[in-house]
């Protein structure tokens, strides 16, 4: 069986956080595939993406496909996707504390 | 500077490197803190102008009560207390409806925004767009909307905690300067403490708010179920800000991070500031074939 559902009527044209996911959880139903529409989607944050990708993996009984992405919401797919495969160590500099005698 | 009760404040109007305002900033909070009356008077006799990244964080300290005394206003010239009245400063705006989102509208005509509290959670996701869309037409920015949308959404997401229903947000376009300056601000809880409630301190050798800010640029990230995934945010949206021409900063209590650098407050200044705070000065003009999604991580 297949549900779409449209991600704008449920949040909206910008979707930043990553909370906004998680409401999605209950139209996962193991068996169905589940079709996000992105139709009208002007931005996604990297957190949402991030976070929809990790559901979709906890759900792998579920066909997740994605329909009419914008492509600065497909580019966040792909570079979030890409991220993920491929997990970079980063290096951070020592700590210091500051040299003008000052707290900033 | 102390006349019983009464503090001056200070005419902090320039912030020549970012965050450089937090040293007067942090001086006057130790002057209140160090006060043993209840009751203070904040005297702006010498204030003429203040830089945003000075106002805001002030206004929230008074606003939350964080020094927990009792302290008025006084001597605020008429030009300056207007411009708090419209900015909101002794009051800040209170985002509880998308109804609120119509007054915004009126700032497009001013270079500021007023200092807004806003709540996490959908309404939350709206009103920044809705501000948002105020701060690109004060300054003109052109092709920059996706970058602050994922620079302002990436830093509340990363900032908010569930503990405190409320985030701040003030923005201030600099026009001689051509640049914006933002200031987000969420009174919950360290970065340290964050990953402390997490159970991942011992996994990641944090020990302190320093070594915290460390794992944050490393993309350690409190909210992890795995290891292997997320918490770029704090990395990834220094690195957009330094790239477009602008600058960062983070506080989380006792350390900060400015432009990829992790700092320890010395123990002097330390002031009892929770939460995070986080400064950005941003140009209106990106750079030639800039694209934000180049740098996601």
């Amino acid at each position: 069986m297949e549900k779409e559902i449209s991600i704008k009527d449920l949040f909206g044209t910008d979707i930043r956080t990553r909370m906004r996911a998680r409401d999605l959880c209950p139209y996962f139903v193991a068996g169905m595939s589940l079709v996000l529409n992105f139709s009208g989607v002007s931005f996604v944050s990297r957190s949402f993406v991030d976070e929809v990708l990790t559901i979709a993996q906890e759900h792998a009984d579920v066909q997740m496909l994605m329909t009419n992405q914008a492509e600065g919401v497909d580019s966040m797919f792909k570079a979030v996707e890409y991220s993920r495969a491929n997990r970079q160590e980063i290096y951070a500099a020592g700590i210091k504390v500051p040299d003008n005698g000052l707290a900033f | 500077m102390l006349d019983n009760q009464r503090i001056i404040v200070p005419n902090v109007s320039q912030d020549p490197y970012i965050g450089s305002t937090l040293n007067s900033l942090f001086a006057l909070f130790n002057q209140i803190e160090d006060v043993d009356e209840y009751s203070i008077i904040l005297d702006f006799q010498q204030v003429n102008h203040l830089h945003p990244f000075f106002l805001a964080p002030l206004a929230i300290y008074l606003d939350r009560g964080i020094s927990g005394k009792n302290i008025q206003t006084e001597n605020i010239n008429s030009i300056v207390n207007s411009y708090f009245n419209v900015a909101c400063i002794q009051k800040p705006l209170l985002i509880d409806s998308v109804d609120v989102f119509a007054q915004l509208n009126k700032y497009k005509a001013k270079s500021y925004i007023p200092l807004c509290k806003f709540p996490h959670g959908v309404l939350g996701d709206k009103f920044q767009g809705e501000i948002q869309k105020v701060i690109e037409y004060q300054s003109s920015a052109k092709g920059l909307t996706s970058t602050f949308s994922y620079i302002i959404s990436e830093l509340i997401d990363n900032i908010a905690h569930s503990r405190e229903k409320y985030g701040y947000l003030f923005s201030q376009y600099d026009k001689d300067a051509e640049m914006i300056n933002i200031c987000i601000v969420d009174c919950g809880i360290s970065v340290y403490r964050s990953y402390f409630d997490a159970g991942l301190c011992q996994l990641h050798n944090i020990t302190d708010d320093a070594t915290a800010l460390q794992a944050a640029m490393k993309g350690v990230s409190s909210k992890d179920r795995d290891p292997s995934n997320r918490g770029f945010g704090v990395h990834t949206s220094c690195n957009i800000v330094k790239e477009l021409g602008g600058e960062f900063l983070l506080l989380s209590c006792s350390a900060y991070i400015r432009n990829g650098q992790v700092y320890a407050i010395p123990e002097k200044y330390r002031v009892s500031w929770q939460g995070v705070m986080i400064l950005i000065r941003v140009p209106r003009n990106k750079p030639e074939g800039f694209n934000y999604i180049n740098y996601i991580q």
